[in-house]
């Protein structure tokens, strides 16, 4: 191998390396724009999180004010999910309950992701299965698509067989801190201990 | 899209909990009618809120004998329809899917369903169910068995319990 054909190879190589990288980097963020890589790792842009404004269960606006000092648990969903979305407000109740009279320091929240459907009414009738310090709340389309982009919540409708759809959804928990600072998601694979060690770092100090 | 297509392998891997050979020897006389045949040990339904068209429904299925078994469908009287979903967690976002090809269950395997996994999808009620209610169903197998089990019904926000093969519950 002369000086030139050794030349050409290594810059082959290093173009062939190149090209596979960025295609990993594409084909690992490229597919879904919207979708979050939770857990910290965004690094560009604003943090996530900030104002908003929906309608409770009980009638009530409420925007991200209302429950200012107050760490949050924070789930996306709607009443027409049958599977996972009863099942994580489950295991959230399970939570606070588990915490007991601490969890006070804290507000769960359910945001519907399918305000044409979940109605006020719906989402009080819905509720009622659930811990009292989990609030539903009902975002209009419009406030639902900011909201979306300012929590880095993915969700799309789905058309089923019967004419209806379904939601794709993002699916962990988004906790925020008392400061009201994103610290980090609790996902569906997650042990207990490990869920309730991440909740109680969003309580005051020596409460726990 | 590797990460992608990856990941989707890896979960309806997953979703299909298998427990091969794990019946374990003092298991065996509680159990010694399962040893040969295709048995449902365990089946309940979600309630939603009155009115919903979607309930989602959990059954255990233990499949004693040597050869494998296809789950191919599943009927109800009590709803429009019944069919076999997967909710699968691709990137962070959840979706729920109808399994057009059927559940294959190996020999002394079982098939597991649970929330964010394998669940039966029930449209339609008929009926309106209060918890403890009963509902008929009717599983069918590709080589042309079936099998009929009844499920309870439970409240809304009940987590299923993750029964295995083997457990009192
Ligand atoms: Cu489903």
């Amino acid at each position: 191998m002369n000086v030139t054909t050794f030349r050409k190879v290594t810059w082959g190589a290093i173009a062939a390396t190149l090209a596979l990288l960025v295609y990993l980097v594409i084909a690992g963020t490229g597919t879904k724009s919207v979708a979050p890589t939770l857990g910290g790792t965004e690094s560009v842009g604003k943090p996530l999180g900030g104002p908003f404004s929906m309608v409770s269960q009980t009638g009530e606006v409420v925007t991200e004010k209302t429950y200012a000092g107050k760490g949050w648990l924070m789930f996306v969903g709607f009443t027409n999910c049958p599977d996972i979305c009863p099942t994580t407000l489950a295991e959230m109740s399970s939570w606070f309950d588990a915490l007991g009279a601490e969890a006070d320091e804290l507000r769960g929240f359910l945001i519907s992701v399918d305000p044409e459907r979940d109605t006020v009414a719906t989402l009080k009738q819905y509720m009622s299965s659930f811990d009292r310090r989990i609030v539903a709340l009902r975002p209009e389309p419009a406030e639902l698509t900011r909201f979306a982009k300012a929590y880095r919540i993915y969700y799309a409708k789905v058309p089923t067989q019967d004419g209806d759809y379904t939601m794709d959804h993002t699916a962990g928990v988004l906790l925020f801190d008392r400061e009201g600072r994103f610290s980090g998601t609790i996902d569906r694979e997650e042990s207990r201990d490990m869920a309730l060690q991440k909740i109680r770092r969003l309580l005051p100090v020596g409460a726990n | 899209m590797i990460k992608n297509s990856f990941g989707m392998v890896a979960l309806t891997a997953g979703a299909l909990i298998i427990c091969l050979q794990s019946a374990s020897a003092q298991e065996r006389p509680r159990h010694a009618d399962a040893e040969s045949k295709l048995v449902v040990e365990h089946a309940e339904v979600i309630l939603a809120l009155s009115g919903a068209k979607m309930l989602a429904g959990y059954i255990t299925v233990w499949n004693g004998s040597k050869q494998q078994s296809d789950l191919v469908s599943v009927q109800s009287d009590d709803f429009a329809s019944v069919s076999l979903h997967r909710t699968e967690v691709v990137d962070g976002v959840a979706k729920m899917r109808p399994i057009k090809e059927g559940i294959f269950i190996p020999g002394h395997a079982e098939l597991l369903m649970k929330p964010g996994g394998i669940h039966m999808m029930l449209m339609a009620p008929t009926v309106d169910f209060k918890p403890g209610d009963k509902v008929d169903l009717l599983l069918a197998f590709a080589d042309g068995a079936s099998l009929s089990t009844t499920a309870i019904t439970r409240p809304i926000g009940t987590k299923p319990i993750d029964h295995h093969h083997g457990s009192v519950d």
